[in-house]
């Protein structure tokens, strides 16, 4: 046993703070904001518009078949390690033709600069991804890395949180709920010295969106 | 932690002639409120999701207990322990007990007032166990051994060169010459200093903005990140949350930040928003191994069945301090407690008791800033107000006030009495005050009379006069100023 166990003294008090009250109805759900673009190419151009707003980079591929060849190329061109961390749920993809880079599936260290993984949804409204926990894509590599590359199929991005609610619903009647879900808006940042922003506070220094046109690689399990 | 609101008086002597201070809060009220603007004005539908979400607290609030129940259940069915704590001696013993039961030794924290409230990192330290703040301004606190003066910002009272001198004398392990003149130089310098620690760490603790009872989840919003690393790294995630962060679904949840980012730092949505639902599952490759939720009474259901009820809509967004032309001006430690500024007038009484917080709801401008940047509409001033009364009604206000104030309302439920006594006072005082036609000295206003005159009234009271004017002069303007 932990501590007193005031559960039915606190009980007690909630209802009789509620004793004889008129209860509120629920107003019911919302709809996401006119201003947000709700649907198709717009909505999919208004998500990249509001993830570069929050100092995110953009890159657009037709096939997840492209990534392996993409992430040779950005991490050269970036000037970072050819080592990186990968979520299992992209060891699928071929990765052996590309000989100059080395991922490593599982989860991320603090040895680790860069980390790829896989959203499962993501807003248009304010360019928000939609990551969830488990073995396929673990936590750690939202966090730890220095550098996260994050790739999204269009397919899985809708207009407002109301529709990455909606998936996680979904994924819910096949699963057990992700120990976390996690939205993530841009690289990290505070403005605790002076109210001056400085990006890159604990969490990663900079996030990198790939986009993907075709349906994403998730088991249809989930 | 302990409450010094008792001084208030004496803490803004102090922190109005602070240099320090005054830079250190132009430069957040100069970025947070053009930043809100903003963000709101690129809402139109802003006012309608403030009438969502209110409507949305306020059915919580009436059904609070049937959402902490279901809460409870999911939180259980996730794998996760859920702890109920009347009081803070309570909460801190079981959290210490938690402690116990893991075997934990250091602690990581995310940034959480509740913890504030309760104190609860003296108390660990007091009873060997070690808690590292991990939120930057939490940590530049917690080196410098203050209390947050902000709810979001909580080391918002500091500028640049006092952080630098903070961690040249706590980092004495690095070389002395290092650059730190840029906020980028003291960010990097802390994230270095912290990397290693959240996987050291026994047990993260976090607060929440929200528990969702549909997924028995509890949520933090952070733009740092270190909220996610604290909680994802130890072995043991122990979550402390005051119950009225309760919601009843994910779609609720999604109203709420919606109103919280935009009435905070006015960013559309703030960089990590998590919901976390338990230990880590079968097959997971990292996350904590066990997931416990302490939910803290500590005065809300006293609230709850009290007139400072709407009090507790609030979200802690911070708002109502960044507009508050006091709380501008004074900071927020001279409030005395963790909650500072309009909230904290209206929560520190509420929560620890008019007793100790005296002056807290008779220090404000009414000016009405605060209520109208709510994202909740809390009728901040009535709530100030409200407490006014009743500190009047249980005799907490000076006995000369109280005579004064007595006085004055036996006066004015009687109108013929008033206006016989005004009168009466109005004509002697033009007499006393001769021909310079000013006091320079009055009983009981000595002070006021220090440094300024008094001038005597003229012609009458208000009501003479009016009865004069009632027959219409004829040709004027009926405008007042004319005479
Ligand atoms: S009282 Fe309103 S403005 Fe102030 S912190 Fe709470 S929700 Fe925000």
């Amino acid at each position: 046993m932990t501590g007193r166990n005031d559960r039915a003294e606190i009980f007690a008090r909630l209802k009789a703070a509620q004793d004889g009250r008129l209860k509120a109805p629920h107003p019911g759900g919302m709809t996401p904001p006119k201003s947000a673009a709700t649907k198709g190419k717009a909505m999919v151009t208004h998500f990249i518009n509001k993830a570069i707003a929050q100092y995110a980079t953009v890159t657009e591929l037709d096939r997840f078949a492209d990534v392996p060849g993409f992430m040779s190329d950005w991490l050269r061109g970036q000037n970072l390690p050819k080592e990186f961390v990968l979520a299992p749920i992209l060891s699928g993809l071929d990765w052996a033709k590309e000989t100059t880079i080395t991922p490593r599936p599982g989860a991320a260290t603090t040895a680790d600069t860069v980390g790829v993984s896989l959203a499962y949804g993501a807003a248009a409204e304010t360019g928000t991804v939609m990551m969830i926990s488990g073995h396929h894509t673990p936590t750690t590599l939202n966090f730890v890395p220095d550098v996260e590359v994050i790739v999204l199929s269009k397919k899985d991005i809708s207009a407002g949180m109301e529709g990455c609610w909606e998936k996680l619903r979904a994924y819910k009647t096949q699963n057990p709920m992700p120990r976390a879900v996690n939205f993530v808006t841009g690289p990290s940042r505070t403005a605790d010295v002076e109210a001056t922003m400085v990006l890159g506070a604990h969490g990663p220094r900079r996030l990198h969106i790939v986009l993907v046109d075709e349906t994403s690689p998730w088991p249809k399990s989930t | 932690m302990e409450v010094s609101s008792e001084n208030f008086k004496a803490n803004v002597e102090t922190a109005v002639v602070d240099d320090n201070l005054k830079g250190a809060m132009g430069k957040l009220t100069g970025a947070l409120r053009p930043n809100r603007a903003k963000a709101v004005a690129g809402l139109p539908e802003f006012d309608a999701l403030r009438d969502h979400g209110i409507a949305i607290k306020m059915h919580t609030l009436d059904h609070i207990d049937t959402y902490l129940e279901q809460f409870e259940a999911n939180v259980v069915a996730n794998g996760g322990h859920v702890h109920w704590c009347a009081d803070e001696d309570s909460a801190r013993q079981t959290i210490l007990d938690l402690c116990r039961q893991h075997d934990v030794k250091t602690v990581t924290k995310g940034k959480s007032m509740v913890t504030e409230e309760l104190g609860l990192n003296a108390f660990l330290d007091n009873h060997g166990i070690l808690p590292l703040e991990t939120d930057l301004g939490e940590y530049i606190i917690q080196l410098r051994g203050e209390s947050p003066s902000h709810i979001i910002a909580p080391a918002t009272h500091l500028q640049q060169h006092q952080i630098k001198e903070t961690f040249q004398s706590a980092h004495t392990h690095l070389d002395a010459d290092r650059p730190m003149d840029t906020a980028e130089a003291l960010t990097e310098e802390a994230r270095q200093e912290l990397r290693e620690k959240y996987g050291a760490a026994d047990a993260g603790i976090t607060g929440a903005n929200f528990m969702i009872a549909e997924t028995g989840s509890t949520i933090i919003v952070t733009n740092e990140g270190n909220g996610d690393l604290t909680q994802t790294l130890a072995k043991t995630h122990i979550v402390v949350a005051s119950m009225e962060k309760i919601l009843p679904t994910m779609d609720d949840a999604g109203v709420m930040l919606r109103l919280l980012a935009r009435s905070a730092t006015g960013q559309e949505m703030s960089v990590y928003t998590t919901l976390s639902s338990g230990p880590r599952r079968q097959g997971d490759l990292d996350g904590p191994d066990a997931f416990h939720v302490v939910i803290v009474d500590n005065g809300r259901s006293k609230m709850l069945a009290g007139s400072e009820r709407e009090m507790l809509r609030c979200i802690r967004c911070s708002a109502c301090l960044n507009h508050c032309p006091v709380y501008a001006s004074i900071g927020g430690h001279a409030y005395g407690w963790v909650y500072s500024g309009p909230m904290g007038k209206v929560l520190t009484p509420s929560l620890a008791g008019l007793e100790q917080a005296k002056d807290l709801p008779n220090a404000s401008s009414f000016c009405g800033k605060c209520e109208e940047v709510c994202p909740m509409r809390i009728p901040l001033p009535k709530l100030m107000r409200n407490l006014r009364e009743q500190q009047t009604e249980q005799k907490m206000t000076p006995l000369k006030q109280r005579v004064a104030l007595s006085l004055w309302s036996a006066l004015a439920s009687r109108p013929w009495l008033y206006r016989k006594l005004t009168g009466l006072m109005t004509r002697t005082l033009a007499r006393l005050a001769g021909k310079r036609r000013v006091f320079s000295w009055m009983p009981m206003i000595g002070e006021w009379t220090k440094s300024r005159d008094l001038v005597a009234p003229e012609g009458g009271s208000f009501f003479d006069r009016y009865h004069a004017r009632t027959q219409p002069i004829k040709g004027a303007d009926h405008d007042d100023r004319t005479q």
